[in-house]
């Protein structure tokens, strides 16, 4: 485990400006979950901490190193599951490991130990296809753990499975997270799930991205979603997530018409 | 069952055709009926043509066939590195892209002349002509291929830790590899039309130069062997 933080991280795109300047601690073994409105450079920025992309200017520490290639610490899952589709489940979960080189019979063994704990050993030997979406994405968590990261990062992973599903998956998500003791940043748009799993939501605002906000939420996990502090919480995040989105989504002249009819009193 | 139907589909064809002949709605000596050209066909069509240009009926179908496999092999063992290249490398792709999107949409017919001139009549200009209809379309399909491949699927592939020639042959190589063999498949086609073409435009011997001798001594009987042995190969090898 170690402490995961973002110094001064830019990014620009063909001259556009993506994230600007944004400084970001994320405590070792912590969770944080980052909201902001669509395209205001999270998926950037976790795409920089695992480097796949290089940030222009500013960088990130791992444990007080910088990480400037992609490597067996940081572990990032997409929206998308991305599994390999012509590999089975066991084959898929033990891929980390055999770009490390390790041997085909460890590779079994481990995979199928980690296959065991989080509940898919029944469908080792099945292919990505045959599984429902909430196992695929469960499947793209396993093989993204197998190299026990330090650093787990995840892009919406759960924003294309239905509402019953995703409730299913935060609670084994949590479970997964004591089980590997890893620093998870989480992009997510979806509040409750935020709220529900956070130990801090780091708000942002609209492009270019940068911080505006760090919320810390100290209470015990499960957590209720009826608990009156988080929704004072909610109500905050709802009411800034709705202003960056109008403001991206209306010109000025709009807004001040909108206001004048009284349909933004609270933005 | 797909079996049954194929059967029942040639069964049908073949009757019109036969009824056509017999009612004479079908000229039988332009069209010669079923009954006529399968015992010929079975009976062995006899050599035609002269001295050199003498084509016999399974000599024809090996030079063809051995022509379009070559042709196709050969395009395929060029696209496949340099669509790879294209894909990847942007400077090379700027200035090679044009010159392959040139080539590509020309008829591999009108590359006959060319090889018939650079190589003369026989083998090496049958499969020139089929390897310059296909490489192109092939070369184009495979850089599409590989650009078609998520990015996503690649990040995920290089944060756990593979990268240089293991990601290619892990991960780029799999997932580009349905849409290679939809290449070969869609080109099989393409190198067999190219070959016929070829082999009736000049490089008198294959199947296709079978079919231009029936037609010089209208033998129209010869005619129907090789349009019939041109759709029963092709259909049963794209199986």
């Amino acid at each position: 485990m170690a402490e995961l933080c973002f110094e001064q991280v830019s990014k620009v795109y063909a001259g556009h400006p993506a994230v600007v300047d944004v400084n970001l601690t994320v405590p070792s073994g912590s969770f944080t979950a980052l909201i902001g409105p669509s395209g205001c450079g999270k998926t950037t920025l976790l795409e920089i901490a695992a480097a796949l992309i290089p940030a222009t200017t500013g960088r990130v520490l791992l444990g007080g190193k910088p990480i400037t290639r992609p490597g067996p610490e940081t572990a990032i899952v997409f929206q998308h599951h991305n599994l390999f589709e012509w590999m089975t489940v066991q084959d898929n979960v033990a891929f980390g490991l055999r770009t490390q080189g390790i041997s085909r019979h460890e590779r079994r063994l481990r995979a199928g130990k980690l296959l065991a704990d989080v509940g898919l050993i029944d469908h080792a030997h099945k292919l990505p296809h045959e599984l429902s979406g909430g196992m695929r994405q469960r499947v793209a968590i396993a093989r993204a753990l197998v190299l026990n990261p330090q650093v787990l990062l995840m892009d919406e992973p759960f924003s294309s499975l239905d509402y019953q599903t995703r409730r299913v998956m935060q609670r084994y998500l949590l479970a997964m997270w004591h089980h590997a003791q890893a620093t998870v940043v989480m992009v997510t748009h979806d509040l409750d799930e935020a709220i529900a799993l956070a130990d801090q939501v780091v708000l942002f605002s609209g492009s270019p991205g940068c911080i505006v906000e760090t919320i810390r939420i100290p209470l015990e996990r499960p957590r209720q979603p009826e608990d009156t502090r988080l929704q004072e919480i909610r109500a905050h995040l709802r009411h800034h997530l709705e202003k960056e989105v109008a403001l991206g989504e209306f010109t000025a002249a709009e807004l001040a018409a909108l206001r004048r009819e009284g349909m933004t009193a609270d933005l | 069952m797909p079996a049954l139907s194929f059967l029942l589909a040639w069964t049908i064809l073949a009757a019109g055709w036969e009824i056509g002949a017999i009612t004479g709605v079908l000229n039988p000596d332009i069209l010669p009926p079923p009954s006529v050209v399968i015992p010929y066909i079975f009976q062995g069509p006899g050599a035609a043509g002269i001295g050199s240009q003498q084509v016999t009926y399974a000599e024809a179908i090996a030079k063809t066939l051995a022509r379009v496999m070559i042709g196709l092999s050969l395009g395929l063992m060029a696209a496949v590195p340099l669509g790879t290249v294209l894909a990847v490398v942007n400077p090379v792709r700027q200035l090679i892209m044009p010159m392959i999107q040139t080539i590509a949409p020309i008829a591999p017919v009108a590359w006959v002349p060319v090889a018939i001139a650079l190589l003369g009549i026989g083998d090496q200009s049958a499969i020139f002509v089929v390897f310059m209809g296909v490489f192109a379309v092939m070369t184009l399909a495979t850089a599409a291929a590989i650009e078609n491949v998520p990015q996503e699927l690649i990040k995920t592939a290089r944060s756990l830790g593979a990268r240089g020639h293991r990601l290619w042959l892990w991960v780029m190589l799999p997932a580009t590899a349905p849409s290679l063999l939809t290449i070969v498949r869609v080109n099989f086609f393409a190198a067999w039309m190219a070959v016929l073409a070829g082999e009736m435009a000049g490089i008198n011997s294959g199947l296709g130069a079978l079919i231009i001798l029936g037609q010089q001594q209208f033998n129209m009987r010869l005619v129907m062997t090789g349009v019939i042995t041109i759709g029963v190969l092709g259909f049963a090898i794209d199986r």
